[in-house]
């Protein structure tokens, strides 16, 4: 499996956005979830 | 069980309980995110594995306290909706844009990118990944500047207009309103204490690895690194407390007043109160210990310019005047004591004994959390001292509460004291457990769970190829670190 930093620009793009993305998600959820705790 | 207590207290417990709790969080994270960056920049540019060890030692630590200021910052938003309904909806117009910005900002720069930073090493390359650090060190003081864009505007509202139904709103100007009186200094006062705040943890962690392995070259370069901040970074913090006071002096006159104990006016010169025990009551410092003149000369740089005191303001316009008093002294005596710890690091340096100096880190442990009290006694002072405003000369704190009955706040409130001790303790105890173990090369970081593929028998693998497993690592400092 190819180093990380020799894999191709479009490929290492993608797993940056889909690692952000997944981790706003996560926060979305941690807020709904405190959100509904509250009863705001 | 709280029939008895006065709602709108309670509220106000609750409220700096919980942002007291929060305010520990990002004053070690704003620093740590850019002593991260800093870390990787200088992997990257000297390609130094110390650097890349100490970046995952303290990216664990960092993720942990990001996520504990992020869940206690989402409560504190809330709280906003429920006990402080009437602020909110008065103000909500001028301070709810700026909040949504700070939200914003956490969620898609921090939180967004802390993620790339914990799980994207082996994903996105050096360069991407070190472009995500520098995301996350530029969101949490985006971040900053929002929120004290709000806070100061709380103290120094201008640009507003009200409305036919009471409301504050933006005036003509947004920048007038971001930008306001108080804004810069609080900006650049508070972004420097979380600095050294950062600093002085990481110095009193390596300080207290250096106690116990003084040749551990990690622990000698994050020690070595805290006291430079300490020493060039202390003294340019005096200097900012010195103008944001100046600028308090100018804009909220009572506050200053409350800080320094003058309940009377002095035409002739104000005397420095050392140290004093305010008495409301009597409208005196008791068993004061004072420098004559000097509060003129520190305040108006003037030893015989007149300073007013709080006999000019109405009874019911003073803020709490014994909590503002010694918050204020807290934070400044804290202050000087880093100067001081600085100074004697650079003392040891110039006698080359910066590692080899047990009561320099002995004290550099001690100073270890001195920032967390320094930031929360600074937090008291400005915001008791607004009191008893919380919108300074315009609302009052006392008519910005929800119409909540006591129970209801003070049920919430316990339900808070128990959640956050469980769930904060737990953070806390956990950050302490790995600030514990000694930095050492090959630094695992945050574990991926995957094991990489199983290796032919006599073929040990070296650090870059596994570095999830720290037991086939080099155990040598010196090895390991070409010898630094």
């Amino acid at each position: 499996m190819a180093a990380p930093d020799e894999r191709p620009l479009w490929q290492r793009l993608g797993w940056m956005a889909a690692i952000w993305l997944g981790s706003v998600t996560l926060l979305g959820a941690v807020a709904f979830v405190i959100r509904t705790w509250l009863k705001v | 069980m709280f029939e008895q207590f006065d709602a709108l207290l309670l509220a106000r417990i609750q409220f700096a309980f919980t942002v007291s709790f929060h305010f520990i969080f990002p004053a070690f994270s704003i620093g740590l995110a850019s002593y991260l960056a800093v870390l990787e920049g200088l992997w990257l540019k000297t390609g130094k594995q110390l650097y890349l060890d100490l970046f995952k030692y303290w990216l664990k630590i960092f993720a942990i306290a990001f996520a504990m200021g992020v869940v206690s910052g989402i409560v504190m938003s809330y709280q906003f909706g429920t006990n402080w309904s009437v602020f909110s909806d008065i103000a909500g117009p001028v301070i709810g844009p700026l909040m949504a910005y700070e939200v914003l900002t956490a969620f898609f720069l921090e939180a967004g990118f802390l993620g790339v930073m914990l799980f994207g090493m082996n994903k996105v390359g050096r360069k991407l990944h070190f472009a995500a650090t520098l995301m996350v060190a530029a969101g949490t003081f985006i971040s900053a500047f929002w929120i004290l864009s709000v806070n100061s505007w709380m103290q120094t509202p201008v640009g507003y207009e009200i409305g036919a139904n009471g409301q504050y709103l933006p005036g003509e100007s947004w920048l007038e309103i971001i930008f306001n009186p108080s804004f810069p200094y609080r900006l650049v006062h508070t972004v420097i204490a979380a600095y050294l705040t950062t600093a002085f943890v990481v110095g009193g962690v390596g300080a207290w690895h250096l106690l116990r392995d003084r040749t551990n070259a990690h622990a000698r370069k994050m020690f070595s690194m805290a006291m430079w901040m300490a020493a060039i970074v202390a003294p340019i913090q005096i200097f900012a407390g010195d103008l944001h006071g100046l600028n308090t002096l100018e804009h909220q006159p009572q506050k200053v007043m409350a800080m320094e104990g003058h309940f009377d006016s002095h035409p002739d010169g104000a005397p420095l109160i050392l140290f004093g025990i305010p008495n409301s009551a009597e409208k005196r410092v008791d068993y004061a210990i004072e420098i004559p003149k000097a509060s003129s000369l520190i305040l108006k740089h003037d030893l015989d310019a007149p300073l007013a005191g709080l006999d000019t303001i109405p009874d019911d316009e003073e803020p709490p005047v014994g909590i503002v008093f010694w918050s204020f002294r807290i934070m400044v005596g804290i202050g000087f004591a880093m100067l001081g710890l600085g100074l004697w690091s650079l003392l040891a340096r110039a006698r080359r004994r910066l590692y080899d100096w047990p009561m320099l880190h002995r004290a550099a442990l001690v100073m270890a959390p001195s920032g967390f009290v320094a930031v929360l006694a600074g937090w008291i002072t400005t915001e008791v001292g607004r009191q008893p405003y919380v919108i300074y000369n315009l609302l009052r704190t006392a008519d910005a509460a929800s119409p909540l009955d006591a129970p209801a706040v003070g049920a919430s409130l316990l339900a808070f004291v128990v959640v956050y001790f469980f769930v904060f303790g737990a953070g806390v105890w956990y950050i302490l457990h790995l600030m514990h173990k000694p930095p050492h090369a090959g630094e695992v970081g945050v574990k991926r769970g995957d094991k990489g593929p199983i290796r032919t028998a006599g073929i040990t693998p070296g650090p870059s190829q596994n570095p999830g497993d720290p037991d086939t690592l080099p155990r040598n400092h010196e090895e390991a670190t070409d010898g630094r």
